[in-house]
């Protein structure tokens, strides 16, 4: 063989190991995968009190930077089960991708558990939504909830959600893009919010997410629907953990800034002050439907599906 | 048959895709059937064609700001030894930036207009011009030099007319590589900046529609390919008395 | 003299960023002070935190770049010396040239999951193509006199390549790893930050999330002191081949002044 032949065989056979799935190893402990933020608190909570380890769950969380690689994850395997924004799931569900909540996550409504708003500069000339027409918005993913809010919220004004220009800003640089004027609008979640408000920025929607109802599930802990059929056991227990983190949750409040400060890089200062989501062991299917459907109309999934369809069959899921 | 033969490795590309599409089963992997479909539906109803027009135009844009900065200082390092020792540690130390850490300061200060774009994908892609550059400068064999010298040329001269086109077929080589980095750090900045190929993928990509993501992708490869052949074709022109361009046979 | 001054530049650029924010030109809450930076660096716990995940990038990176390096160089050699490999795989590899990490990512998560094995292929992904390209340009830009007195003194093939065709494009070669170093770490960290739970570019999503500025700098100061080392070192190495073996590596001497 000439000797360019030789290296052209040793290249494939190298490229060919490249694409070798991962073997598996056997046993292993449940990954959970999380973005270390106040809205995976019920994971903090979980693990902390031991509700994982007294259901005889080994578990190993894994901290994630975004949602979409979160999902990807889950979808490849990696992890078994995410949380995610109940938006990005009803796009998964609907392109073909089978994820189903194994247990309800983050509520939001717009009294204390309001953690995301639409703010401005606090010199802005805009007043109301409609002034966004023409403007740039910056939201942390494109085609998320947030996104979807803003869209809605435009559209109830009567203009054309197509004339706002939406930008993906991380949310740590959203404050800076807005009061340098690179963007117009933005919508801040906790705990960016709060701080950004101390320093001279404006509402101009307080509650964007009360589009969606008075009170929105933002997001859940979700699994891939092969998984959560092969391993009924598993999530049931998985369920009964998270269901008394938010039991737990709601009863100690006051312990929350301290949980939050040891699970993510939050100083204790900044946790006691920022709002919290509330948390439930019921989900609000009706509620979800209507968003569902809300979603379908804007345009953002092809069509409208039963709420049912995004719920572990296997599990209880009682009316909030 | 010859004709035929690029399409050879496009075909085992495509098979292995296929391979592993299947390997993976998953639809987070479509099919090649599946990408081409969507492929097919993005470029006609047009979407694909604009975002690809915009991305060219940032790319353009750094890709200018680049070579305006990158030739004429990795010459000037090349060829002299104290601008090297002078800048050499402040480049190594700014290069490996990855563009991901620049963008939001370069959001701030400039916002999102075409200086975001010239300002970060000039910045990324005038690294490997101005290594070529000082690589081609370093290499300058030394006769070439002494000749111009001896018979007269003063330093304008030899610069313009000694020095530039001995350095052409490295600076050509440094294009070559600067070119499919500024075309990817221009669809990075505009995943941030909003517009362009990078927000079409993002946006795709966001909301699972994964096989037009993966089409996008495709599109942009070929875009790449579009420009490399281009760049190939300007090269032959204007480089055809470089060794690497000789008719004759130059392989052993 | 001069490489003194050359070495102290970037700490000059620095004194200027202080400057700056203490005039209140630059908005310290957003792109903090140096001193700020060097404060964070300075507590115990940052600085072991950021040597820490500067290792880790550093092992991802030197993965990447010797995968990646000895890619390219396979690919380009052989696309270099065979026209018909050349001519079968060039559109392919130009097509796949352009693509951006972030769409490598996906992909890599599928077959190799979240690990370093993951970080490791992205970045010797990106690095490939510029020691691709000018290994390629490098062998065919062999002088082709070199190739004729090879081939009427008789050399077989595989000689002719060892004995010509490698040494000739060895400069160009070393100018394409130089370019794939700065790529590797720059790519490394980019899926740090996408798809890690360490290393400098996760360290630096983490701290700006957690609304600890200064960290989140100090990282990214960091990441040019990962790239800074792996520069030094290279350039180190190429100073040894080029006294050892004056030319080998393309660089002419001058008047007996060494360069």
């Amino acid at each position: 063989m000439s000797l360019p032949h030789r290296v052209l065989s040793l290249l494939f056979v190298f490229l060919s190991l490249c694409c070798l799935p991962v073997a598996a190893w056997g046993a292993q402990p449940l990954r959970i995968g999380y973005i270390p933020i106040a809205d995976c608190l019920q994971l903090y909570v979980a693990v902390e009190q031991g509700f994982f380890a007294a259901e005889g769950l080994n578990v190993e969380t894994r901290p994630m930077q975004g949602g979409p690689i979160l999902s990807l994850a889950v979808e490849a395997g990696e992890l078994n089960i995410g949380w995610s924004n109940v938006i990005s799931l009803f796009q998964a569900q609907t392109q073909g991708f089978s994820f189903v909540l194994l247990a309800p996550g983050a509520l939001e409504d717009d009294g204390p558990h309001l953690t995301h708003s639409l703010l401005v500069r606090g010199d802005s000339p805009l007043q109301t939504v409609g002034d966004l027409a023409g403007r740039t918005v910056a939201v942390n993913a494109l085609g998320n909830v947030n996104d979807l809010a803003v869209s809605v919220l435009v559209e109830a004004t009567g203009k054309d959600p197509q004339a706002v220009r939406m930008v993906e800003i991380p949310l740590p640089d959203m404050e800076a893009a807005l009061t340098s004027g690179a963007v117009d609008a933005a919508l801040m979640a906790e705990p960016f919010l709060s701080s950004s408000l101390a320093r001279g920025t404006r509402l101009l929607v307080a509650a964007p997410h009360a589009v969606f109802g008075r009170e929105f599930m933002i997001a859940g802990w979700f699994a891939k629907a092969d998984w959560a059929a092969a391993n009924p056991g598993c999530a049931a227990a998985f369920r009964r953990a998270v269901d008394k983190a938010s039991a737990y949750i709601t009863a100690h409040p006051t312990e929350m800034p301290g949980v939050l400060a040891r699970n993510t890089k939050l100083a204790p200062n900044t946790a006691a002050t920022i709002a919290l989501p509330a948390f439930s062991s019921g989900l609000d299917q009706a509620a979800m439907q209507r968003v569902i459907d809300m979603t379908a109309v804007n345009g953002s999934i092809p069509a409208a599906f039963p709420a049912r369809n995004l719920l572990a069959p296997g599990l209880d899921w009682p009316q909030r | 048959m010859t004709r035929l033969r690029p399409l050879i490795g496009l075909l085992a590309a495509a098979l292995l895709w296929e391979a592993a599409s299947r390997a993976a089963g998953t639809r987070a992997m479509p099919t090649p059937g599946e990408i081409a479909s969507a492929f097919v539906d993005l470029v006609l109803n047009g979407t694909l064609l604009r975002a690809l027009g915009l991305t060219l135009g940032h790319t353009t844009l750094g890709l200018g700001a680049a070579i305006s900065l990158g030739v004429p200082l990795g010459l000037w390092m090349g060829c002299s030894r104290t601008a090297r020792a002078l800048l050499t540690p402040t480049m190594e130390l700014v290069r490996p930036l990855p563009p991901p850490a620049l963008i939001p300061p370069a959001m701030l200060l400039l916002g999102f207009g075409p200086a975001m774009y010239v300002t970060v994908v000039g910045f990324a892609a005038c690294f490997p011009l101005l290594l070529a550059a000082m690589d081609a400068g370093r290499a300058m064999p030394a006769p070439l030099l002494d000749t111009a010298r001896s018979l007269g040329a003063g330093r304008l001269r030899i610069a313009t007319r000694v020095i530039a086109p001995a350095c052409l077929p490295g600076l050509a080589t440094g294009l070559r590589t600067a070119l499919p980095v500024a075309l990817i750090v221009a669809v990075l900045t505009e995943m941030v900046g909003g517009d362009g190929a990078g927000r079409l993928i993002l946006r795709l990509q966001r909301t699972w529609r994964i096989p037009e993501m993966y089409a996008c992708v495709i599109g942009l490869g070929l875009a790449g390919w579009a420009l490399a052949a281009g760049l190939s074709f300007l090269e032959r022109r204007i480089l055809f008395w470089a060794p690497a361009y000789q008719r004759l046979p130059p392989q052993p | 003299m001069i490489a003194q001054v050359g070495r102290l530049f970037p700490l000059g650029l620095l004194l200027v960023w202080e400057s700056l924010c203490r005039l209140g030109v630059i908005d310290a809450r957003f792109v903090p002070a140096p001193s700020a930076i060097l404060a964070c660096l300075v507590t115990p716990g940052s600085a072991g935190d950021l040597l820490d995940q500067m290792g880790h990038t550093l092992l991802r990176t030197l993965g990447g770049f010797v995968l990646g390096g000895a890619a390219g160089l396979g690919l380009g050699l052989t696309c270099g010396v065979c026209r018909r490999f050349d001519k079968a795989l060039l559109p392919l590899l130009e097509i796949l040239r352009p693509i951006p990490s972030v769409a490598i990512i996906p992909v890599a998560i599928l077959f190799l999951g979240l690990g370093n094995g993951m970080n490791v292929a992205v970045a010797a992904f990106a690095c490939a193509w510029p020691v691709f390209v000018a290994v390629r340009d490098a062998v065919r830009a062999v002088d082709p006199l070199l190739c004729d007195t090879a081939r009427i003194c008789g050399l077989t093939q595989g000689r002719a390549f060892r004995l010509v065709v490698l040494p000739a494009s060895l400069p160009g070669a070393v100018t394409g790893l130089h370019t794939a170093l700065g790529i590797a770490v720059a790519v490394a960290i980019s899926s740090e930050m996408v798809a890690s739970s360490d290393g400098l570019g996760h360290l630096a999503i983490t701290a700006s999330f957690s609304h600890r500025e200064p960290l989140a700098w100090a990282a990214v100061l960091a990441m040019g002191l990962a790239g800074g080392i792996c520069s030094l070192v290279f350039s180190f190495l190429r100073r040894l081949v080029e006294r050892s073996r004056p030319g080998l590596l393309g660089v002419q001497y001058r008047k007996g002044k060494r360069p």
